[in-house]
């Protein structure tokens, strides 16, 4: 941590920097800067033009972008509006980027040594083997074990920690000055996005490099940087050490923003007490997937037994590939077990008639993660939600329209947008209206896979506030699915943690939070980022 | 990638079988019974009975079948009922014309298409890509046909430039085989290259769009790195099923064009064989443009493995 009084050059300053899209201004007058060593984190949800501020200083603005007023200075040297040679050589030897989603930023048709190589050639690097020895260093520095083998492997061979690593070594390649981290772990799991963020930190000190680090969670960026810049609709709101923003904010939105964010600590709640009454009983399920062209098979679920108390929200917490998303897909009847049971308002569901089946969807409705891709784009919000009406055969064409209407009202959105369709709505309302939707044949059981992870942390606030509200209304029984330890520990009643298809530690969740028992559960609680967040 | 390319193999074979049945099929139930047709209309019962039975057309249908089959395998397609000539020998004449001319349109399509649409995407919303577009939909919609016969008055007759007519054998003069066939090449690759040049400006637009291509700038590596190794060799493994699928319209294609330049080749052998009844003619070479189609699949499957690697390695490992 370098103290930036001392430095004479920043490595970055942005003054006045105003871009825009065509004739629509995306970026207004934002400004700050970067000493040598120094690490400065870029708060802000999406759209707020953080990740523009960066394109832009790469000079990597997408369309029709471009920089419409103020100065981006790299070393004293004016770099808004220079030709694009000389960013060419400034990009990767001066300036490097590591980018947001590890598993869209690789060429799938090129062996990820060779990605790498390509870097340093352009770098100067030449010789054959000279170029592969860079590599399998970088490799190895970046954390990824045998390097000599997996370097002629494909991207598509590497999980998305390992990909995230080769990124991590390719913006290594070139020894850069500044290193621009664009949401470099948010596309991964906790307790690798800790690994990850440890070894980058270690990485850029030990090579005094500067940092600049883009992040929607405001826990990262506190943890992570010695100045924070928070972004709102495109303007700097607020700028300053991480304990001044965070216990000391000067502006509404970093207030609203610091309130929003979900934070590791279980706030006492109300809500049915657990009766010993079960909505939903889970008995020894296991589910095997056959690999194609394997003799072994993926056990995705592996004798999973818990209950869900009528009248609560169950959480089933887990990393990618700990099956707790198979597990909301066979309670929903979307998919079958391979053995176990599915007890749902005291009818087995796992053995079920066509007739038992129609009752469970009924009873029991989904919410999914991605607003965007759930909801049918060529129907119209009213239709969207008139169709479980219809198919259940609620009511009278009146009455289901009324009913329309009245849904509307519940999850908080204008009746005007019945007409609309989900491309028109925000990320937000577009899960309100899957919520509409889901709670329209009047459910008793709420099944929500991830429902609020795509979502802004104001946004996901507002939609768990709707959750909880419709849940004490209407008596919901809600099973959570979610990857966010501290969203559980904000919204759940129980929890259930999931390792690689087995449950390894269940409860309600301050004790389970609280007084962990599993070292699984406690890495994971030691993963979760906002350690200073949580003080607030 | 044994394996893999062993599967395909055997796929080809089972589709090869199923196909010869349904020609075999398909010509016994053509109306008309070729023993009569050549006893002649005065030929005894006994003498009908007795061609018959050397035709083994007395034999149940499904020894019949596995006859044809070895026979086909062992290289005898029998007689031309034209000409007396042995299909076999027939084919092996006029197929060389077909292959070289399928060849040659293939490579002047890609080439044309390819860099057509390439030029496309780098100039978007400007001269080269209207121009591109422009070409694009002329090549698709204009028939071959029409624009071989301008072709000839215009190229051939008016300028002289290219003979309007006739073939030279390409293994033993390689220039003057390839200047004869110059023209009903690009005549036959026009629709061919519209497609691929359409296909190769949606796919670059959309691979040069990706986070890794900005990845790839931001590595500050050179301009034609990143569009040939990034944007276009990702953009073929879409292109190369595209290819695919079209190069059986690329042999359907020939046949008109080996007439409009009147060319010995299987086109103009399959027609003649028609307007003549011949069957066995017919039958034959229904099954190489069959087998050349399987190929064609097989080829295309083995390459889609080179090109994208998720194929060939299948499931990921931590």
């Amino acid at each position: 941590m370098a103290d930036p009084t001392a430095a004479a050059t920043p490595v970055l300053e942005v003054s006045g920097l105003t871009v825009a899209y065509g004739d629509t201004e995306v970026l207004r007058d934002v400004s700050f800067t970067l000493a040598p060593g120094e690490r400065l984190g870029i708060v802000g949800e999406s759209g707020s033009g953080k990740s523009t501020a960066v394109s832009a200083v790469l000079g990597l603005l997408a369309g029709d972008g471009h920089v419409t007023g103020g100065s981006i200075r790299f070393r004293g040297e004016e770099i808004a509006g220079v030709p694009e040679a000389r960013m060419r050589q400034l990009r990767g030897r001066s300036i490097a980027l590591i980018p947001q989603d590890p598993m869209t930023n690789l060429n799938p048709s090129m062996r990820v040594g060779d990605q790498i190589a390509d870097a340093l050639r352009a770098y100067g690097t030449r010789g054959r083997a000279a170029v592969r020895a860079h590599v399998v260093r970088l490799m190895t520095e970046a954390g990824i074990p045998e390097a000599e083998r997996r370097r002629r492997q494909f991207p598509h061979e590497f999980s998305g920690g390992m990909r995230q690593r080769v990124l991590i070594a390719m913006a290594l390649a070139g020894d850069p000055d500044l290193i621009i981290a664009d949401e470099p772990t948010s596309a991964l799991d906790v307790t690798v996005q800790k690994q990850i963020l440890d070894h980058l930190q270690k990485l850029v000190d030990d090579r005094g490099m500067s940092l600049l680090f883009v992040t929607h969670d405001l826990g990262v960026a506190a943890d992570r940087t010695d100045q924070i810049v928070v972004m709102h609709r495109g303007a700097v709101a607020e700028q300053g050490g991480p304990a001044q923003v965070l216990f000391d904010p000067q502006d509404d939105y970093t207030r609203e923003l610091i309130a929003a964010s979900p934070k590791l600590v279980v706030p006492p709640r109300d809500g049915a007490d657990d009766t010993g009454d079960p909505v939903l009983e889970v008995r020894d399920l296991t589910r095997v997937y056959p690999l194609r062209g394997r003799r072994e098979e993926l056990r995705a679920l592996d004798g999973v037994t818990f209950t869900a108390a009528r009248g609560r929200t169950t959480a089933i917490i887990g990393e990618s590939g700990s099956g707790k998303s198979t597990t909301a897909r066979i309670v929903l009847g979307l998919e079958t077990a391979t053995s176990g049971e599915v007890v749902v308002d005291g009818t087995s569901t796992t053995s079920s008639t066509r007739a038992d089946l129609a009752r469970l969807r009924r009873f029991a409705q989904p919410v999914f993660q991605d607003p965007y891709s759930s909801l049918n784009p060529t129907m119209s919000v009213e239709r969207i939600i008139l169709e479980p009406l219809t198919i259940f055969r609620v009511g009278t064409k009146t009455q289901r329209r009324a009913r329309v209407a009245e849904l509307l009202d519940q999850v908080a959105l204008p009746r005007s947008v019945a007409d609309a369709r989900p491309g028109e709505l925000s990320g937000g309302q577009r899960q309100r209206v899957a919520i509409a939707r889901a709670i329209a044949s009047r459910p008793e059981l709420l099944v929500c896979d991830e429902a609020v992870s795509a979502l802004d942390v104001l946004v996901q606030d507002q939609i768990l506030t709707l959750l909880r509200s419709l849940q004490e209304e209407l008596g919901l029984s809600c099973l959570f699915i979610s990857h966010d330890l501290a969203v559980v520990a904000d919204f759940a009643h129980d929890v259930v943690v999931m390792r690689s298809g087995r449950i390894v530690e269940q409860g309600p969740v301050d004790r389970v939070i609280d007084h962990a028992e599993h070292e699984y559960t406690q890495a994971l609680i030691a993963a979760v980022p906002g350690d200073q967040l949580t003080r607030v | 990638m044994i394996r893999f390319t062993a599967v395909k193999i055997g796929e080809a074979a089972i589709t090869f079988v199923l196909a010869s049945i349904v020609i075999f099929v398909g010509v016994r139930s053509l109306p008309g019974d070729p023993a009569l047709a050549m006893a002649g209309e005065e030929a005894t019962p006994e003498r009908v009975a007795q061609i018959r039975a050397d035709l083994g057309l007395d034999e149940p249908m499904v020894v019949q079948y596995l006859t044809f089959l070895r026979n086909v395998f062992t290289g005898d397609l029998g007689e031309s009922t034209r000409t007396g000539q042995a299909v076999t020998e027939m084919i092996a004449t006029t197929l060389p014309v077909t292959l070289w001319l399928s060849a040659y349109a293939l490579a002047v399509a890609v080439i044309a298409g390819v860099a057509l649409g390439m030029l496309a995407e780098r100039f978007r919303g400007r001269m080269p890509e209207a121009l591109s577009n422009v070409l694009a939909l002329v090549g698709l919609s204009v028939p071959n046909f029409w624009l071989g016969l301008l072709a000839i008055l215009l190229l051939a007759v008016s300028l002289g430039w290219f003979p309007a007519s006739g073939y030279v054998d390409v293994l033993s003069d390689p220039v003057r085989g390839l200047y004869y066939l110059t023209l009903p090449a690009v005549i036959l690759g026009t629709s061919l290259a519209a497609v691929i040049t359409r296909q190769t400006r949606a796919s670059m637009i959309e691979t040069m769009n990706t986070d890794y291509v900005r990845t790839a700038r931001a590595k500050g590596l050179s301009r034609p790195r990143i569009l040939f190794r990034y944007g276009l060799r990702n953009s073929l493994i879409v292109l190369v099923t595209i290819i695919g699928l079209q190069l059986g319209g690329l042999i359907s294609g020939a046949v008109v064009t080996e007439r409009i330049f009147a060319l010995p080749g299987l086109g103009k052998l399959t027609l003649d064989a028609v307007f003549a009844r011949d069957y066995p003619v017919i039958q034959a070479v229904v099954l190489v443009i069959t087998l050349a189609y399987i190929v064609i699949n097989l080829a295309v499957d083995l390459l889609y493995s080179v090109i994208n690697p998720t194929i060939r390695t299948g499931v990921s490992t931590p």
